[in-house]
């Protein structure tokens, strides 16, 4: 062993001054804390973020083709070309519009799909929300709600509900008749996110031509599922080969951009927070060893007595701000991975989950790169550079000061 | 006996007090020290003898003058040089016996050797020393479980344990009673003899100072033969 690591050693395990002294438990403690907290907050938000994002490219479709003026007028023509394209798994023309619903005497806002039923279900997979009813099934003269929806309008299986249409008529008297239909509850939705739930209705996309006086053959928008979710720009460029100019596409990154967004930053501003815990320890740990550069004083000047150079008294109490901060960063390295997989394994309810927020289980996702070894990298240079400071000026001390002094 | 190995040119050394005020404490020292020789330093309380002992063996920088060893000027060298000449040349043995409490006794007297070179031969010589110091049996004791007496023949090993060419002592027996400075003085003595280590003894005892090669009294800042 080289005498700088032994002399160390032999510093970091006293009684006295060592580890086990006050102020370097505290510096302990405090990285201990934020590469903990670090760890298990962004595990859990990556999990979050995974879990929305499974969500959203498991139920709704990948790419959504619609038209920049009006609708898309003979889907048929572009469906079959499109499902012949490599890596296309499902297209189906999906029709939505904001409408009113009427259900006795309560009124609210919605938002209607008009679906193929045919092949509605290959590009999403709200077939597994169903409570009641199935899309395959949906007759002409019926409707699927939502679960919330449901509820707001007191409306069961087998009700009647009004739809209103904001396509309306002016009668030659001058007033407004909006063009309605009225159309059986066929059975009920629950995706768990409240806003769907609240606001979605699906009917046959001839109901919704009906209501919006549209061509047969006519649809807002085309949806296509992909079987690889990270490559769906590719797709696009090899789709819009075979659309006209007028029709333009986005995915499901694109619809989605300011949720992932604000989620990646929320995951900044939440790592840069909890890192201000470490560099608070790192301070602790500068405290820590000026005080120990303050005890040693004695022993630094015998040293340099006995010949230790400049650079090997700073060697020394570097060492000693590394045991600090390598003992901090793995203890909180291990509690933060045994609480993932804690939190991974006992799945944790979250108070009043479910219903409030679309899960019930507290989602974790641990991630070695970048995550982990950025924690663990990080708390590690601070230490490395908090403790330099002091381990500087302790390899400059004057050796006769010190030994004179005593 | 003859070889020149250490030697002070026109020294000056003076420490600055408050403003503008300066204490000469050594005035245009010369002096030579040849291999082998055991140099004894006698003078009374503050007339700088510790201050010469530190220049002398790098320890403190003078004001004027050389310090020249092997031909050299000391204070040409970088701390890496001069660092290394303090641990494979010179050796400190202090008033107080300066042990590192953390370090058991052969510990101690080994830092030395592992600060030089890392290599399992360190341990077999300072096993050697503590034998021929006479603590053997104390081997694993720490600083705080050993007497003042005990403390100084370690920390004398300590200083031989690199087999050094100059021996700097400052008073090692200061703190002592009389018969237990005169064992440890007896015994220092003997070791250094034995080795052929050239040493520069500061001591306020006129006995042992009658019992060096050569002795100078430092006096008003000047040294002076006796
Ligand atoms: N850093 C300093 N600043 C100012 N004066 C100092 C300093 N160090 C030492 N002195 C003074 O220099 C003089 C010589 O000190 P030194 O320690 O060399 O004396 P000494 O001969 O070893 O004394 P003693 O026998 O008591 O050990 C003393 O008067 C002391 O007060
Ligand atoms: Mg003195």
């Amino acid at each position: 062993m080289k005498y700088q690591r032994f002399l160390a050693n032999k510093f970091f395990k006293s009684k006295k001054h060592g580890f086990l002294s006050f102020v370097s438990i505290i510096s302990i403690v405090g990285i201990i804390v934020g590469v903990f907290a670090l760890i298990v907050v962004l595990s859990v938000m990556n999990g979050f973020s995974s879990d929305l994002q499974e969500k959203i490219i498991g139920t709704r479709a990948h790419i959504y083709i619609s038209s920049m003026f009006g609708g898309i007028n003979n889907y048929e023509k572009y469906i079959p070309e499109i499902q012949s394209i490599k890596g296309v798994l499902g297209v189906s023309p999906v029709s939505s519009s904001e409408i009113m619903i009427k259900a006795g005497d309560s009124v609210t806002g919605g938002i209607l799909f008009g679906i193929d039923k045919a092949s509605f279900e290959e590009v999403t997979s709200i077939e597994k929300y169903m409570l009641t009813g199935g899309i395959k099934e949906i007759e002409q003269d019926e409707v699927i709600i939502g679960s919330e929806l449901s509820l707001a309008l007191s409306s069961s299986i087998g009700n009647d509900i009004t739809i209103i249409s904001p396509n309306v008529k002016i009668l030659p008297n001058g007033s407004l008749l909006p063009k309605t239909i009225k159309l059986k509850v066929g059975g009920i939705i629950k995706t768990g996110m409240y806003e769907y739930d609240k606001s979605f209705l699906y009917t046959t996309l001839e109901n919704f031509n009906y209501l919006f006086d549209a061509k047969k053959s006519s649809t807002t928008s085309i949806y296509v599922k992909v079987k690889n979710v990270y490559k769906t720009k590719e797709l696009m460029k090899k789709i819009q080969k075979k659309l006209p100019d007028n029709l333009f596409m986005r995915d499901w990154i694109d619809m989605n951009h300011n949720l992932f967004t604000a989620l990646h930053t929320e995951k900044f501003v939440m790592g840069l927070i909890l890192f201000v815990i470490i560099l608070v320890a790192g301070i602790n740990i500068i405290v820590t060893i000026v005080m120990l550069v303050q005890e040693k004083k004695k022993e630094i000047g015998i040293l340099r007595s006995l010949g230790v150079t400049q650079k090997g008294i700073r060697k020394i109490f570097l060492l000693q701000g590394i045991y600090i901060g390598g003992l901090g960063t793995a203890i909180g390295a291990i509690l933060g991975v045994l609480t993932c997989v804690a939190i991974k394994v006992f799945h944790i309810q979250i108070p009043g989950g479910g219903s409030v927020y679309y899960i019930s289980v507290l989602p974790v996702q641990f991630e070695l790169f970048p995550d982990f070894v950025l924690i663990v990298a990080g708390a590690m240079i601070i230490t490395i550079i908090f403790s330099l400071i002091p381990a500087n000026w302790a390899g400059k001390l004057d050796p006769i000061r010190a030994i004179r002094y005593e | 006996m003859n070889e020149k190995i250490i030697e002070l040119r026109n020294l000056h050394k003076s420490y600055e007090i408050g403003k503008n005020k300066q204490l000469e404490v050594l005035k245009n020292i010369t002096l030579e020290v040849k291999q082998g020789e055991v140099v004894g330093i006698v003078g009374v309380s503050g007339s700088g003898k510790s201050t010469l002992l530190h220049i002398m063996g790098s320890l403190d920088h003078p004001t004027a003058g050389q310090v020249i060893y092997k031909n050299e000027d000391l204070y040409q060298y970088n701390d890496e040089v001069l660092s290394n000449i303090r641990n494979s040349n010179f050796g400190f043995v202090f008033q107080f016996h300066y042990l590192i409490n953390e370090l058991t006794a052969l510990e101690n007297i080994v830092l030395p050797a592992m600060i030089l070179k890392n290599s399992p031969k360190n341990y077999e010589k300072g096993r050697t020393l503590l034998k021929e110091v006479g603590l053997y049996d104390r081997i694993d004791h720490y600083p705080n479980e050993l007497s003042g007496g005990e403390l100084q023949r370690i920390a004398i090993a300590r200083a031989l344990v690199n087999a050094p060419n100059i021996v700097f002592a400052d008073e090692p027996t200061g703190e002592l009673d009389n018969e237990n400075s005169e064992k440890v003085f007896e015994m220092f003595l003997d070791i250094v003899k034995k080795h052929g280590t050239t040493v520069i003894f500061v001591t306020h005892n006129k006995e042992f100072a009658e019992k060096m090669d050569i002795t100078y009294r430092l006096h008003y800042g000047k040294l002076e033969g006796i």
